[in-house]
């Protein structure tokens, strides 16, 4: 048993406790703006005017305007209210993977970033609910607020490992992603935390469906370092965590055109999803997780969570 | 450690080492886990694994050089699975195929192929490998040795014969059979003469004045049997002789006495009886008392070793052995010290198969002859036609008489006589001399020369009275006849002028008396009148007898008349151990021919030595030499121009590869990759 197979049966979850911790310092350190909500009613900002009718408060009747229209009018004023987040985690036997100079697996790192992101959410009032694609010991999260539900979302972030394999399941994209298009309401912010190994397209696919009804969804690739710089030398002989491919190449004369090949497809999935509203963030393992989460809240737009 | 095998060391060395530097420069690479292997371009495995041969087809030939090579170079050590004939001086060859055709071949070897089928598939592949020029006789080895065909060029009739040879329970005849192959070979113009053995050697091998070949060491590897010599019913008493070929009796074997299978049917009350036998080597006696059965007896050994033909053997109910009639004066011809007469006292020392019968008088009834095969006489008195009637009879169907004539031989009264013994008036007188010209029994051994001194009181002058066609075998010191024969019809008629009597003579103390017995009583053996044989032992009848055998297989021949017409007999010589039916002119009777001991209990030994020792030792080496050195060169050939074609390839193949890449880089060749991408 390799190291890299050892570490995808056995996450290692005592590398991330103090997760909590470390992802309301990182939480602190953002700036949460509040969102509008789309539902209308009596609030702070005024929003229009409507027809009165009976049974409505007389406190928002405008008299200004019945003075100056001789009609019954009624002020709308729109409310600061939650928006859910919904958290998707890729939780596939290639997240699993860690090479030599990585600090933790992606799993790990889209775990930290899915928290982070969780503890800003909830911090700003807005409900979390959390997915999965593939994995094991996961639970799915119905969107949730307050303190305790950061608790929960931290609690079954823990408890998941990497397992499955998409390329032998065709349809466990489009299971796995059906409850997010189904109870996602408009204007649903939603993150993926994938590393697009095995079925880019696929997935792409599915996201770039998400974006409708005014959804918001972002794709954070996760990649770790020998992914994102091939750090091989010599020749390899090379085998996909998923699926049964494997490969025979000498690393230092195909680093170029993996590389190539690894922006191009980066580029492609980049222009799919702005295409349709979406975003495409690329991060690395070894990347410093708060710099990771403002790129993740700016891709949400423009610098904060939710907004 | 010979040249050969040092060669085939240093060879399968040069083999080895390379192979095994390939394997560890080769190695084995462990693959590394890596997501995102699809985005990894693939290259090829000449630039990867610099030892990799570049060549799939390279490869299988020098794979295949290498092999040849290798066989080449162990062409001496490799040995076929059937004998092949070398021809060492490059001419034609004349062979003896020697077949041996005894019980013992019928055992299996370790294998479980039957001896005798083994050794008749490799002898009938040694003559396939004979040419045009060659010659081949086919002996067989089985008692007695036959000669079944003469050195002959043709072959596919002496293969035929070869392969259509049955197996028989007969003993072996290694001597005869040398002899009559290395006759067979002696005026043959071939200069490559050989006799090929197939035997399991249950005998030494005899010298030949050509060289002997044994192909099938393997056939004389000892094999553990035991078999059923006979089993004879006398009365109540059945007696079963057994050997073994080791201690195989201690693995707890029994013999049982049951009802014969074939005769099941018929009702019968009779309990199978049983009894351990002796876990000892060599033959032995079992008797089964107070057997009463109305149905056919067979004795059936349990368990199982090499050879079951034996395991099993018929009961055979009638007289064991040869019968021997004596008629003596028990007041006169007794010795001193008292007990039966001497003639009775010499037979009975001889003991095996011999059965005394005493008579008081000499019967009148012809059928009284029937199971006699040896009639003694001591000094008897004349008798009358009708005794004389039906001895003549009997002896002109084969009986053998022995008479030693004494003072009552005289005494004849009116119409009596000794006739056919002698002819004429005898005379008795005192003897003049001591006793017998000993250079006139040089026939008889140096035994003979014991009748020198006899101290005879008297003689019997046979002279006057010999018969015509008689032949003195021996004489007195005065040169008198003193021991006749006379041949009549199949018979035999012995008269000696002196009675065994010590009243009269010492001849019956004499070592030469037993040894005379000893040459009368292998003589009647030899007259094939006893109906129980060992297999391959002839029956003899008379030419114009009509006989039927049928064998115990249930196969009926008809014994034809001899070719030769002076002859006065014809023979039957049973091949297989069993109960035979035989119907002489239309009387039937039945008779036994058993296995013998010895072709269970001799042992061969040395069998892989004296195989070592003959002309080809042990089975022939295959010389495949000149086919693989012309494979091995047209490879060669073909290697030399696949590899510099291969050459000019690998030096192009870099620049299709960079090609291929570049088109694969900036073709979209990535995007073929994506299989279900919208």
């Amino acid at each position: 048993m390799t190291a890299k197979s050892r570490a995808l049966r056995e996450f290692d979850w005592g590398k991330i406790s103090g997760l909590r911790l470390r992802a309301e310092s990182i939480a602190e350190g953002i700036y949460l703006g509040s969102h509008r909500s789309i539902r209308r009613g009596s609030g702070v900002e005024f929003s229009g005017h409507r027809n009165y009718v009976p049974g409505d408060d007389l406190r928002w009747l405008d008299r200004h305007a019945l003075m100056r229209h001789a009609r019954l009018l009624i002020r709308e004023f729109e409310t600061e209210t939650d928006r859910v987040l919904r958290l998707v985690v890729d939780a596939t036997a290639s997240m699993g993977y860690k090479s030599d100079s990585a600090p933790v697996t992606k799993l790990e790192f889209a775990v930290l970033l899915a928290a982070v992101l969780a503890r800003v959410a909830i911090a700003g009032g807005d409900p979390v609910a959390l997915d999965w694609l593939g994995g094991a010991n996961c639970r799915w999260l119905p969107p949730l607020t307050g303190r305790q539900a950061f608790e929960r979302v931290v609690g079954a972030l823990e408890t998941a490992s990497a397992r499955g394999d998409f390329y032998m399941d065709a349809d466990g994209i489009e299971r796995a992603l059906l409850p997010v298009l189904r109870y996602a309401r408009r204007g649903t912010s939603i993150a993926i935390f994938t590393d697009l190994a095995e079925m880019p397209n696929d997935l792409i696919s599915r996201a770039v469906g998400l974006c409708a009804r005014g959804r918001r969804v972002t794709v954070v690739r996760v990649l770790d370092p020998a992914e994102s710089n091939f750090t091989f030398r010599g020749p390899v002989h090379l085998r996909a965590l998923e699926g049964k491919i494997s490969t025979t190449t000498d690393a230092s004369s195909t680093r170029n055109q993996y590389l190539a090949a690894l922006k191009q497809e980066s580029e492609e999935f980049s222009a799919r999803m702005v295409q349709r509203g979406g975003r495409f963030v690329t991060v690395c393992t070894e990347d410093d997780p708060a710099e990771a989460i403002r790129d993740i809240i700016a891709s949400f737009g423009g610098g904060s969570a939710g907004s | 450690m010979t040249f050969l095998t040092v060669g085939a060391l240093a060879i399968a060395i040069l083999i080895l080492v390379p192979t095994i530097a390939h394997l560890l420069q080769r190695g084995r690479q462990d693959a590394i886990g890596f997501p995102l292997v699809r985005l990894v371009l693939p290259t090829p495995k000449f630039s990867s694994r610099r030892g990799r041969l570049r060549d799939r087809f390279l490869f299988v030939l020098r794979g295949t050089l290498i092999l040849t090579l290798a066989l080449l170079g162990a062409i001496p050590l490799v040995r076929c699975d059937h004998p092949v004939l070398t021809r060492q001086q490059g001419a034609s060859v004349a062979l003896a195929i020697v077949l041996d055709d005894s019980g013992s071949m019928r055992s299996r070897m370790p294998n479980g192929v039957v001896k005798f089928d083994h050794a008749k598939r490799h002898a009938a592949q040694v003559i396939s490998q004979l040419h045009e020029g060659d010659m081949v006789a086919l002996i067989l080895a089985g008692h007695p040795a036959r000669l079944v065909s003469g050195a002959t060029s043709q072959l596919l009739l002496v293969r035929d014969l070869c392969n259509k040879t049955p197996a028989s329970d007969r003993s072996t005849d290694l001597a005869d059979a040398i002899e009559l192959a290395d006759g067979s070979l002696r005026n043959l113009p071939q200069a490559d003469r050989r006799i090929v053995l197939f035997s399991d050697l249950a005998q030494a091998i005899p010298k030949s004045n050509v060289p002997q070949w044994i192909p099938n060491p393997e056939l004389a590897d000892p094999v553990s049997d035991c078999g059923i010599i006979s089993a004879i019913q006398q009365g109540t008493q059945v007696v079963v002789e057994v050997a073994c070929s080791d201690d195989s009796g201690k693995s707890g074997r029994n013999l049982f006495l049951n009802q014969r299978m074939k005769a099941a049917t018929k009702r019968s009350d009779f309990q199978p009886v049983s009894k351990p036998i002796a876990g000892t080597k060599n033959s032995q006696s079992i008797t089964f008392e107070s057997v009463t059965s109305d149905a056919p007896l067979e004795a059936r050994l349990d368990g199982k070793d090499a050879n079951v033909h034996n395991d099993s053997a018929p009961v055979f109910v009638g007289t064991v052995g040869t019968v021997v009639a004596t008629l003596a004066d028990y007041t006169t011809a007794r010795a001193a010290t008292g007990g039966p007469p001497l003639v009775e006292q010499a037979l009975t020392a001889f003991g095996g198969d011999l059965v005394l019968r005493p008579w008081t008088f000499l019967p009148d009834d012809d059928r009284a002859y029937n199971d006699v095969s040896l009639l003694v006489l001591d000094d008897p008195p004349a008798y009358g036609p009708e005794v004389r009637a039906a001895l003549q009879k009997w002896i002109l169907r084969g009986g053998i008489v022995f008479a030693w004539l004494g003072p009552r031989a005289v005494g004849e009264g009116l119409g009596t006589s000794l006739s056919p013994i002698i002819e004429g008036a005898a005379r008795w007188e005192s003897s003049p001399v001591d006793g017998f010209d000993a250079s006139s029994l040089t026939w008889l051994g140096p035994a003979g020369a014991t009748f020198s001194e006899l101290h005879a009181k008297g003689r019997l002058v046979l002279d006057e009275a010999l018969p015509s066609a008689s032949v003195v075998r021996a004489k007195w010191a005065d040169s008198r006849a003193s021991l006749v024969e006379r041949q009549m019809g199949r018979g035999i008629v012995w008269g000696a002028g002196l009675p065994v009597s010590t009243d009269i003579s010492d001849i019956g103390l004499r070592p030469g008396f037993l040894a005379l017995f000893e040459h009368i009583i292998n003589a009647t053996r030899q007259r094939g009148m006893s109906p129980i044989a060992a297999v391959g032992h002839a029956w003899k009848f008379d030419h114009d007898e009509k006989v039927l055998v049928d064998d115990p297989l249930g196969t009926s021949q008809s014994l034809n008349a001899p070719q030769d017409s002076t002859a006065i007999e014809k023979s039957y010589v049973p091949p297989l151990a069993g109960i035979y039916r035989i119907r002489r002119n239309e009387r039937p009777e039945l008779r036994l021919a058993h296995i013998e001991a010895q072709e269970i209990t001799d042992r061969p030994v040395r069998a892989r030595a004296i195989a070592s020792r003959s002309v080809s030792a042990g089975r022939s080496s295959l010389d495949l030499s000149p086919y693989l050195a012309l494979a091995l060169a047209i490879i060669a050939l073909i290697e030399l121009v696949v590899s510099s074609t291969s050459k000019r390839r690998t030096t192009v193949q870099p620049r299709i590869w960079e090609r291929w890449l570049s088109s694969r880089a900036g073709g979209g060749g990535l995007s073929r990759r994506y299989k279900g991408s919208n």
